[in-house]
């Protein structure tokens, strides 16, 4: 990413905390969506540019034989930690704190069934060794 | 998604926020309200179709 888009990104975001402050007490949920706005613009950005380097890293994985199904559960649990961090936010933004809680819970789900298969391959081989 | 776009929504929110102060310090709340709604909806248009394309990186950029 570069020096000019961080900078575009920081100035969304101040400027959108600042006039979330400002409407918050006459219309507490447009507030709530201006936040969720600057964020979804600001993750776009960030996604865009780890894309690239996740491409890069998949190309290496790739060449090292063996290395690509530990590797992609990896990545889709960053995937959901992102997911479910940046929505239980939203909502502990909101005061609601059981929802919050509630879709963390359900990332931490979601990323159990990923990593299951690898979880049980590294059982097996470690049962096969003993 | 541009930046202006958080601008569009703070815009929208700014128009609300006064237009509800007016309706309810004229006794209107019911009307305050469903310009809150209004309000609220129209944001949520703009946003869904961002969040959509958001939830389509991530879905490409991680693998699902």
């Amino acid at each position: 990413m570069e020096a000019g888009q961080l900078l575009s990104l920081v100035g969304a975001a101040v400027t959108a905390a600042i006039l979330g402050v400002t409407i918050k007490k006459q219309v507490p949920q447009i507030a709530l969506l201006l936040t969720l706005a600057a964020g979804v613009f600001i993750l776009l950005a960030v996604f865009e540019s780890v894309g690239e380097a996740v491409a890069r890293l998949r190309e290496i994985s790739g060449v090292t034989a063996g290395m690509e199904e530990s590797f992609a559960p990896m990545l889709k649990v960053t995937g959901i930690a992102v997911l479910s961090k940046l929505s239980s936010q939203v909502c502990l933004d909101a005061g609601e704190r059981a929802l919050a809680s509630e879709v963390e819970l359900a990332g931490m789900a979601a990323a159990l069934t990923v990593t299951l298969p690898l979880a049980v391959s590294v059982i097996r081989v470690a049962a096969n060794m003993m | 998604m541009q930046v202006d776009l958080i601008f569009k929504i703070a815009a929208i929110g700014i128009v609300v926020a006064v237009l509800n102060q007016l309706l309810i310090r004229s006794g209107r709340e019911d009307q305050a309200l469903m310009t809150t709604i209004a309000g609220l909806v129209v944001v949520l248009m703009i946003l869904v179709r961002e969040i959509s394309s958001l939830f389509d990186l991530i879905k490409s950029v991680f693998g699902f």
